[in-house]
């Protein structure tokens, strides 16, 4: 168990998202995660101790009132880039939140966050990049 | 001018009617292909169909330089990413994005989108306006169709859904070979501006106001 005392907003509680706040929940932060459907919260731990939050993540009033506002990191991990791009660009730029991460997949929609403080998760250039390092290639040039 | 619509389903044909009677360029993009296959028949602009939150479909629509976006989907999200892909890749300076949740206006402003339309406040405030204008136009509706009016919406040279509406009869034409685009050439003929029926002179005014250079054609 950790000790970092940093609130946490997990949108999207899919594959992803339930790994990532049982992660972030074991080492200590205080997490909060969100869904719109209830049944997505039983793919977390059972020592998830965490709250869980079913609302509708497209609307700015239901992401302030999970915590958005408030929280140190926000991680965007519902499965449409267009709602990932939307609660990201919301919490970094309207909200303040310092730390946000965003799962795109398509890389032309993944630049349109370059003009803001977001980290971009986007899963097929990490296992693209994995894949190079495992084999030994010379790293792609990421396409403009 | 030149204008790019992306999503919408029903209003997208009035906003259309109104956007061609102002001699704009259009070129529409929807993901909807029964719609698609519509507007292609009914006029002579650009239709793409697809999703608008995919950049290669946009590029597929040719809207490089257009003056603005307008957005129109259901879903706000959608909206967003299609005039910030309008922005950042096709050079559009200007969006307008219907929001449906009131929640996001002030969202999509700080986010840097032009000018945001908020379609549930603005039908909430019409109603409280005007119950009265409402309770009004439907006892004359009422009133003119005891007279054999089918409807008090739409001025006599406004085409009305089910009467004079090319949709059904044009359905099967000219398509047939091209599943899914339908871009025609650019060069166009309007027919001369048909009188304008009041939702055409409300968007004119609204255009008017918040682009006035985007007017000269």
């Amino acid at each position: 168990m950790g000790i970092r005392n940093e609130a946490a907003l997990v949108v999207g509680c899919g594959t992803l998202g339930s790994e990532i706040a049982d992660e972030l929940c074991d080492n200590g932060y205080n997490v909060t995660v969100m869904d719109w459907n209830a049944d997505a919260f039983h793919l977390l731990d059972t020592s998830f101790d965490g709250a869980r939050i079913t609302a509708d993540a497209t609307c700015a009033t239901e992401l302030e009132q999970a915590g958005a506002k408030t929280a140190d990191i926000v991680i965007a991990v519902t499965d449409s880039d267009a709602k990932n791009v939307f609660i990201a660009e919301t919490a970094s730029a309207v909200f303040g939140v310092s730390t946000v991460y965003a799962r795109v997949e398509d890389e032309s929609i993944g630049g349109l966050l370059d003009d803001w403080n977001i980290e971009l998760l986007c899963p097929h250039r990490l296992c693209l990049n994995e894949f190079a390092s495992l084999e030994g290639l010379t790293e792609s040039e990421q396409p403009a | 001018m030149k204008a790019a619509l992306t999503g919408g389903s029903g209003r997208i044909d009035y906003l259309l009617h109104a956007l061609i009677a102002h001699q704009v360029a259009v070129a529409v993009v929807n993901p909807d292909k029964a719609l698609c296959e519509r507007l292609a028949a009914r006029y002579d602009i650009t239709v793409v169909n697809g999703n608008p939150t995919d950049r290669p479909v946009l590029e597929d629509a040719d809207i490089q330089g257009f003056d603005v976006l307008i957005a129109l989907s259901d879903s706000d999200e959608e909206n967003l990413v299609a005039c910030q892909l309008a922005q950042r890749y096709f050079g559009i300076a200007h969006q307008i994005c219907v929001v449906s949740d009131p929640a996001n206006v002030t969202v999509f402003r700080k986010i840097g989108i032009d000018l945001v339309i908020d379609s549930t406040s603005l039908l909430a405030s019409a109603i409280e306006a005007g119950e009265q204008t409402v309770a009004g136009a439907l006892a004359s509706e009422r009133n003119d169709r005891t007279r054999g009016s089918r409807s008090s919406h739409f001025a006599a040279s406004e085409p009305r859904p089910g009467d004079d509406d090319p949709f059904e009869a044009d359905e099967t034409l000219a398509f047939a070979e091209a599943p899914d685009r339908y871009a025609r050439p650019q060069t166009r003929t309007f027919a001369p501006a048909p009188a304008q029926a009041a939702h055409p002179k409300t968007l004119s005014a609204h255009l008017t106001g918040r682009l006035p250079h985007l007017h000269q054609a």
